[in-house]
Order: structure tokens, then sequence, then C-alpha cells
């Protein structure tokens, strides 16, 4: 028990820290992490992981919103129909087989790794600086509305923040600048995962004292990793969140053969 | 202009962990689950408080729109809470 809640702390140093430059919650190394190393009940490991995302996401979070980064309007225009989502995808995972949905999050997560991954590999091109004022066309914000509902509904689903979906969506999508992206995503991402968390914590699949050893390690984690970003070239963090998400969708897909 | 609710992020979580160790030591003497389960829900909280601090400062600087977005993801999240109660 004990040595479970170490390497609990342990491992979520490391993945606090790379989280917050990424700009994502950490549950997409945070599950499998809970359920292939530490043999966690999936449902308990998912429930735990939304709570320590909010943990996250808020440190991050509270850093982007003193320094201004976050594109607040943006956040509010996408978190209603994200939050529902969350909800309605908590209630799924509690119904349909698991592998199912592993293998759908596997498959999208690979995609837009790949994706993320090309455009990294790219030369930089011009319009990339971290002006605050973006316009964005009605469309794309339709768009954007429509796709965080579906980023929503994975966050409740697996237990992930949906900051995975949401930096490329915002970044791709909807044209806002990666570090403006992943500053929104971080205060949006506490958001939605309150939402799918609140679900399973009524259900009662939180485990409190993993959720402590987690928050502990995560929290200087991600405000290590916060302050790293502001440092970091967008490139440099389009490439290091393209290869986390490479590396979780491997996992994932790894997960369903063995 | 967010450094209240930069700080009702920061610190509500960390009151939210308190909270739930201080519950975990208290259930394991008196047997008592309330106290972590009332951490729990600050942790979950404090991004609604946080969102709801923001929507009054739209609504300070007459930005009626972002008000009413706040709001409607706050209703989205307490519904949630109240579905779960009763399902």
């Amino acid at each position: 028990m004990l040595s479970n809640l170490l390497m609990l702390f342990a491992g979520a140093l490391g993945i606090g820290f790379v989280s917050a430059i990424a700009g994502i919650g950490g549950g997409s190394l945070m599950v499998p992490f809970m359920v292939l190393v530490l043999n966690y009940d999936v449902k308990v490991a998912i429930a735990t992981s939304l709570l320590c995302i909010v943990v996250t996401s808020c440190s991050a979070a509270s850093v982007y919103l003193r320094r201004g980064t976050v594109d607040v309007k943006t956040a509010l225009l996408l978190e209603p129909t994200t939050a529902l989502g969350a909800i309605v995808g908590a209630y799924i995972t509690l119904t349909l087989p698991v592998k199912v949905v592993k293998g759908a999050l596997g498959a999208l997560l690979l995609y837009v790794s790949v994706t993320m991954l090309r455009k990294a590999l790219k030369r930089a091109g011009r319009g990339q600086a971290d002006a605050m004022k973006v316009k964005i066309p009605p469309l794309r914000k339709l768009l954007g509305v429509l796709v965080s509902f579906l980023a929503g509904m994975t966050s409740g689903m697996f237990g992930i923040g949906g900051g995975v979906l949401k930096v490329p969506l915002m970044a791709l999508i909807m044209g806002l600048p990666i570090k403006i992206a992943v500053a929104t995503s971080s205060f949006m991402v506490g958001l939605t995962a309150a939402s799918g968390g609140v679900v399973y914590l009524m259900k009662g699949f939180t485990d409190p004292l993993s959720v402590i050893a987690l928050a502990a390690g995560i929290i200087p984690g991600a405000t290590l990793g916060a302050r790293y970003l502001r440092r970091l070239e967008p490139r440099a963090v389009r490439l290091v969140f393209s290869l986390i998400l490479l590396y979780a969708s491997v996992r994932l897909l790894y997960s369903l053969i063995t | 202009m967010y450094k209240l609710p930069s700080i009702i992020l920061r610190f509500g979580v960390i009151a939210g962990l308190v909270l739930s160790l201080a519950g975990v030591v208290i259930e394991q003497f008196l047997s008592i689950s309330d106290i972590v389960t009332l951490g729990l829900m600050t942790i979950v909280l404090t991004p609604l408080v946080s969102l709801f601090v923001i929507g009054i400062l739209m609504l300070l600087k007459k930005d009626i729109y972002g008000f009413i977005l706040s709001q409607l993801a706050i209703a989205v999240i307490l519904a949630s809470i109240i579905t779960s109660l009763y399902r």
C-alpha cells in the first residue's frame, strides 16, 4: 500500500512536469501508469485521474491566468459543450466495454499526434506570434464548439483532461498561437475534468489517498513545467506534445493486444 | 484582471487536498468519511468558483456575452452534480 503510494508520488512528479509543458492534464499518462504499473481498477484509475487533473490544471492555470496568457473568451465559448460532453462521457464509460473505447481513443491519439508532429517538423510559418487578439471566423467557432463536445466526452470516458484534443482544436482549427492554446487548454481542462470527475465521485469510484499522493507529486512538477513553457519555442512545445501523444496512443493500442 | 480567480484556483485545490488528507486521518480514528468527501468536493468545485468570479468580473466590465457563457458552463456542471445524486 505504502510502496504503491510512493510510486504514485514519484510517477506524478514526472507526469506533472510534462503535462504542464504540453498543456494536458496528464490523464493520458496517469491512467495507463495506474492500471498497467500499479494494477488499479480501470474505473478507479479514471476517477482518481480526473480529480488529479483538476489539481494539475488549476495549478498551471493559476500561473497562466495571472500572466494573462489564457484566451478567456475562447475558453468560455467552448466550455459549456465540453462540460456537457464530459458528463455524457462519464456515463458512457459506466456502460460500454472498456476495450472498445480504449481502441477508439488510441486510434484518435495516433492521428492527432502524427498531425501535430508533421506540423512541428515543418518550418515555423508566419503569424506564430503570441498575440492575444486572434480573429476567429464564425464557422470555425461553430466547428470548435462541436469538436469540444467530443473533447469533453473523451475526457469523461477515459479520465483524461481533454487537452490532447483541445490544444490541436484551438491551434489547428481555430488558429490560436500554440502557447495561448496550451494556456487556454490548461484553464479549460480543470473545468472539464471537474465535470466528469463529479460523476465518478458521486458514484464512489474515487480513491482519496491516491488523489493526495498523485497531487502531491503533480503540483511541484506542473509548477516547474509551467515556468519552463515561457522559455520554450512554440515548435519545441508542439514537438514535445506530439511525442507525448504518440507514446500514449502506442500504449493504448498495445494494451488491446496484450 | 484575473488575479482573484488565479488565487482561488491555486489555494482552492490546496485547501481541498489538505481537507482530504485530514479527512483520511480522521476516518481512521473516528470512522467519519464526510470530511474526505468535503475535501474532494472542494477540489471539484474550485474551478467552478473561479469561473463564477471570472463571470462576475466580465459582468463588471459589461461583457454580458462572456458572463452568460460562464454561467452556462456552471449550470451544466451543477446539473450534472444533481443528476448524479439521483441516478
